[in-house]
């Protein structure tokens, strides 16, 4: 925790209203963000917002300094995401997950390389929908690993602290959220594929 | 669609690393390993490669940060001030 953060937990437990209106400040757009990625809903990335710097500022004593007061933020908001989504019905249709192998690990399903170049970096609005739709697909678990490691670029420790699991339960759950999402990816880029999915030979 | 992995016990202890491999954090010896299983297994360095692609599409398609619009901004403002917490004229 650095001075300033100290600084303005501790004027945040005396109540001090100016606190709270830094907090807000600081943290809003990034707080939005994450929320906004796991509902995949405006509206209900909003009452996350609010919901999450009502509770920051009314109970700043529960942070107890052992994360950056960014990763705190993030554990409430992220909480307060998955509360809504389990009680979100029905859910989207889940991704399909490849096969387990018994002992936990995923195998592939969809070998074959992709016509799509990196560095053609335009990318199709119908391929941000399928994007979209397979962000929302995963399991909750996974995407909010999803979300804070990779699209919000919190390193491990960060997302693991926010989602208060280990560092290694953050990593299975990441490279589950991947593989899905490359599969679902590989299925797109095949169906679009001149010679019909099967670019590898 | 094909479903050719050959699973061989190479294979399946690359599938597990390719993560943190992809992120760096996999340890010298055990990159070393992968990298040279790579070279001669086409289907493992497919699932590299979209791998890859993967996390690098999803990052660019969410380069671009959604700004909070002035409704959704006074609405929070009102929210923290009913909570007793803040508001934007202090």
């Amino acid at each position: 925790m650095t001075h300033e953060e100290k600084s303005l937990v501790q004027a945040l437990n005396r109540g001090d209203r100016y606190a709270c209106h830094d907090l807000v400040e600081k943290y809003s757009g990034k707080i939005y963000n994450v929320a906004l990625r796991l509902t995949g809903h405006p509206e209900e990335a909003e009452e996350v917002l609010q919901e999450t710097f009502i509770n920051a500022c009314k109970s700043a004593e529960s942070f107890k300094g052992n994360s950056s007061l960014g990763t705190w933020l993030y554990r409430i908001a992220t909480n307060n995401g998955l509360m809504r989504l389990r009680r979100r019905q029905p859910p989207t249709v889940p991704l399909e997950s490849p096969p387990d192998q018994g002992d936990g690990e995923f195998w592939p399903t969809q070998l074959e390389d992709w016509d799509w170049n990196p560095e053609n970096l335009t990318l199709s609005d119908e391929l941000r929908q399928v994007m979209d739709e397979a962000v929302a697909s995963l399991p909750d678990q996974l995407r909010a690993a999803f979300v804070l490691r990779d699209l919000e670029g919190l390193s491990t420790k960060e997302a693991a602290d926010a989602l208060e699991i280990s560092p290694s339960n953050l990593k299975v759950r990441l490279h589950r959220a991947r593989f899905m999402l490359r599969e679902r990816l590989t299925l797109y880029f095949n169906e679009r594929s001149p010679n019909g999915g099967h670019n590898n030979g | 669609m094909a479903e050719h992995y050959h699973r061989s016990a190479q294979c399946q202890e690359l599938l597990g690393q390719i993560s943190d491999y992809l992120d760096g954090e996999l340890e010298a010896k055990l990159c070393a390993e992968l990298e040279t299983h790579l070279s001669s297994c086409k289907d493992c360095q497919v699932l590299v490669d979209t791998t890859k692609k993967t996390i690098t599409l999803f990052r660019l398609h969410h380069q671009t940060k959604a700004e909070i619009s002035a409704d959704v901004s006074a609405r929070l403002w009102q929210a923290l001030d009913d909570a007793g917490c803040a508001s934007p004229e202090e």
